[in-house]
């Protein structure tokens, strides 16, 4: 798999501890829902950057109170038809203020990357290979979306026809 | 006993067709392959979902009717399955041009598939 | 009505050109057919029995002449010279090819057409009020809601993915032709007591597998929250509905699951957040949406006309026509025409292209140049003079449109069944073909008088068949057709879902089975009731006897 942020394949600094894992020394990682309940004091203590993974099944108003310890939000996309986590992502971005990395993990497919993007999402887990162009493209096909969501730099086609500058 | 037929939607066109004896997909049923025996079913299922070109292949369970000096004319076994070879009771004019032989183009569709054909 | 500016054309052609590059990808090979199906079911193209079917959007069923045109055109060249109209005011498109469907978006989008939401588990076409904007009674025009709603929901980021299909109605007037109250969401036009407008929301109502009747989640929203509170729900829907079971999927089980009242708290409280976030429109763009909707110029005209009356008299089947099929319109001297799909022995819903091409020139002749779908699967002119009432019916009845049964045991709703649709159980199409045929005498008819007849091949429900005052439910017995019958069901304001009476008729049996019903109706009715008010004066007793017998109580 790669990521992809900001239109780019990037290196993925980030490793994912599994719920029975050990924690290495040093270096970021993504723990579970339930590994940061019950672990994040030993987590803070680390002092290391924090990545939360939510399954789709789990509110992100569970760690509202911790947004200001965790660096990454990983959210699930099962199939690429389970759209649950579209919600979470502008939950986090537009009610809660969250600053960091909104990650799309699983079925991470170029024709639903732009709905992503206006969600809030900013990093992708994609498959080697992808056609980035292609993607682009698909970013590109989209751009007068007819209503606000949570990338505030595009407004919406009213805001647009009626020369108002910031969505909210 | 049953036999079995492929069959499968074309991708260009979407229209019904079927797995012929010269690998082929025809749109009539009657140039349907028969598969009996469990390896030629299993065989034929196999080759139709490796070919191209057509979407959702499946196998359809059928019977052969021999009218007197007509040839070979193959019947699906459910009604469902008859729509979808013959085409739609509704608009005889949309029913497949090569109609099994016991079946007059000339008939409205509709009246004989109420008498189950 | 609404005229796309260019944000609006921007939308609809980068939609065809992406189209256009994703067909290519899968004729080439290197889309696999299952990449390529959420694609082309978000372009509203489905594989059906016997081809492909594109289904297209009528925005709360409005169409202009050229609109209209363009769809006859569209039958001819790339389909086989018809097309259907469906129960959601949409049109669909029987045989169309794969390779073709890309240049055929881009000839509908010249015209301001799209498919775009007409299928997929998102936010589908808006239904509104065919007599939208020149119904009387009506408290405030529907269609300038749906369009906005429509916008908003065009390819909505978060509501892409929902666990099912998601369907909205907007009625703004006391009487419902929306079956509003079928819908995951119903939107009821009304006045609070400072004479502030808003709607009612009415939520989980729905056909299918486990039919419900809309809930009310919030006796007024003023107007200016309407989105913010639509977003709510759908929000509320997206985390919480089912997503295990498509049969459960629906918004009506989560309300059924949860409670309406539980469901109100949770909508209300997201609410109480979105409402702060920038979702709800500024009443400039409201106003602007409005413009488009506002009455056209009306000739002064008197209550009656002469020759209206006399030619009545003169020409029963106009006669009937005009009993049938006329509504009143807001203003003296007009009326609103219904013209119906439903010929005697017709495919409900079916037009060829002659009969488009003619309705778009009657409408520009007599109805100001528009033409509304009703879920029905039939037409109306809304603007007809009465002066002009009788050509119009005339030229009409030239191409088989003129039949005078609107609401009548004749104007069947029948989805496409068997004979098209890959997910039914039985035909649709020949049982209510062989019905009109039954009860094909006008006299009769109009004896039997108001009437809705339902029919739907497979629990689906796309004929609404719970919601006719007599459905016909298409089941598959050990591999026959067989067929369910339900009586009093009802779609208007007083909503009630049908209610299965004893064991399926097969094929053969169904239509005398309907007719012991009428029968039964007809023998019992009380001084000018209708079939629906004896039914819920008697109950299901007398009808259930006259078709199985005084000791027979089978389950169903
Ligand atoms: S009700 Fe069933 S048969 Fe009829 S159109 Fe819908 S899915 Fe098809």
């Amino acid at each position: 798999m790669s990521l992809l942020k900001a239109g780019k394949i990037i290196t993925d600094t980030w490793t994912r501890i599994e719920d029975d894992q050990e924690f290495a020394e040093a270096g970021a990682v993504i723990v579970s829902l339930e590994c940061w309940l019950n672990e994040s004091e030993s987590l803070r203590k680390r002092n290391e950057p924090i990545g939360v993974s939510l399954r789709n099944d789990q509110s992100p108003s569970q760690i509202i109170d911790d947004l200001e310890a965790i660096s990454l939000i990983q959210l699930d996309f099962p199939a690429y038809t389970d759209g649950r986590a579209y919600s979470a992502a502008r939950l986090l971005r537009q009610r809660y203020g969250f600053k960091g990395e909104i990650r799309a993990a699983g079925n991470v497919l170029r024709d639903q990357y732009p709905l992503m993007l206006r969600c809030g999402f900013d990093a992708f887990i994609v498959n080697e290979g992808i056609d980035l162009a292609g993607w682009q493209t698909s970013v590109e096909a989209m751009d007068t979306p007819y209503q606000p969501a949570a990338d505030n730099d595009t407004r919406p086609v009213w805001a647009k026809r009626h020369g108002i500058a910031q969505a909210s | 006993m049953t036999l079995q037929v492929a069959t499968a939607n074309r991708l260009s066109d979407g229209i019904v067709v079927f797995l012929g004896y010269d690998g082929e997909w025809s749109r009539h049923v009657d140039d349907a392959r028969i598969a009996e025996r469990d390896d030629d079913i299993a065989e034929l299922l196999s080759e139709a979902e490796a070919a191209p070109l057509v979407v959702g292949p499946y196998l359809i369970k059928v019977e052969v009717c021999s009218p007197e000096g007509l040839g070979r004319s193959v019947r699906p076994e459910t009604y469902k399955e008859r729509i979808r070879a013959y085409g739609p009771s509704i608009h005889p004019a949309f029913a497949k041009k090569m109609v099994p032989e016991h079946f007059d183009p000339s008939t409205d569709v509709s009246a004989v598939f109420m008498n189950g054909i | 009505m609404y005229v796309y500016d260019k944000f609006d054309n921007s939308l609809v052609s980068d939609r065809v050109e992406q189209f256009r590059e994703q067909v290519g990808r899968r004729l080439s090979g290197e889309l696999t057919e299952d990449e390529f199906k959420p694609i082309r079911l978000m372009n509203g193209l489905y594989l059906q029995l016997h081809a492909y079917m594109l289904r297209v959007a009528i925005p709360y069923g409005l169409l202009s002449s050229p609109q209209m045109r363009k769809l006859a055109e569209v039958a001819r060249t790339y389909d086989r010279g018809y097309a259907h109209f469906t129960t959601r005011q949409n049109i669909q498109f029987n045989w169309p090819r794969l390779e073709d469907t890309p240049d055929i978006l881009e000839e509908l989008s010249s015209v301001e057409m799209h498919a775009i939401q007409t299928s997929g588990n998102c936010i589908r076409n808006i239904t509104a009020d065919q007599f939208a904007g020149v119904d009387a009674e009506e408290l405030d025009d529907s269609r300038v809601w749906a369009e906005l709603i429509r916008q908003w929901s065009s390819l909505h980021p978060e509501f892409t993915f929902l666990p099912r299909k998601f369907k909205i109605a907007v009625t703004g007037s006391p009487h419902d032709r929306t079956a509003v109250k079928f819908h995951d969401i119903g939107l009821i036009l009304k006045h609070d007591e400072d004479g502030n407008l808003g709607f009612e929301v009415l939520v989980g109502g729905g056909l299918g597998r486990t039919p419900m009747i809309g809930r009310t989640v919030r006796e007024f929203l003023p107007q200016q929250y309407l989105l913010s509170y639509l977003e709510a729900i759908l929000r509320v829907y997206n985390q919480l509905g089912r997503r295990d079971n498509k049969y459960k999927a629906r918004i009506k089980i989560l309300v059924h699951e949860t409670g309406i009242d539980a469901l109100r708290e949770m909508v209300e409280e997201e609410w109480s957040h979105v409402k702060e976030e920038g979702v709800d429109l500024p009443f400039a763009e409201v106003d602007r949406v409005r413009s488009h909707f506002t009455d056209p110029t009306y000739d002064v005209l008197p209550d009656h006309d002469h020759s209206f009356a006399v030619k009545q008299f003169e020409d029963p089947m106009f006669g009937r026509w005009v009993r049938a099929n006329l509504a009143p319109h807001k203003m003296p001297g007009y009326v609103i025409a219904n013209v119906s799909l439903k010929p005697i022995g017709g495919a409900p819903g079916d037009v060829t292209a002659a009969q488009m091409e003619a309705v778009a020139d009657l409408a520009d002749k007599y109805s100001l140049g528009e033409i509304r779908v009703a879920h029905e699967q039939n037409l109306v002119l809304a603007d007809v003079k009465m002066s002009d009432a009788y050509s119009l019916w005339k030229k009409l009845d030239e191409v088989q449109l003129g039949t005078p049964n609107l609401g009548l045991i004749s104007d069947i709703i029948a989805c496409p069944g068997l004979d098209y649709c890959a997910l039914a159980n039985a035909r649709s199409i020949p049982v209510a073909q062989r019905l009109q045929r039954r009860f094909a005498d006008f006299s009769r008819q109009f004896d039997i008088g108001e009437l809705t007849l339902n029919i739907s091949g497979c629990i689906n429900a796309c004929g609404h068949h719970h919601a006719g005052h007599i459905g016909i439910l298409g089941v598959d017995r050990r591999g026959e057709e067989y067929y369910q019958l339900t009586l009093g069901g009802s779609a208007d304001e007083n909503a009630s879902i049908g209610k299965i009476v004893g064991p399926a008729f097969s094929n053969a049996e169904i239509v005398d089975a309907v007719e012991t019903v009428i029968d039964t109706y007809l023998s019992i009715r009380a001084n000018g009731e209708a079939f629906i008010d004896t039914y819920r004066r008697t109950g299901e007793e007398p009808f259930k006897i006259a078709l199985f017998g005084e000791k027979q109580n089978v389950a169903a």
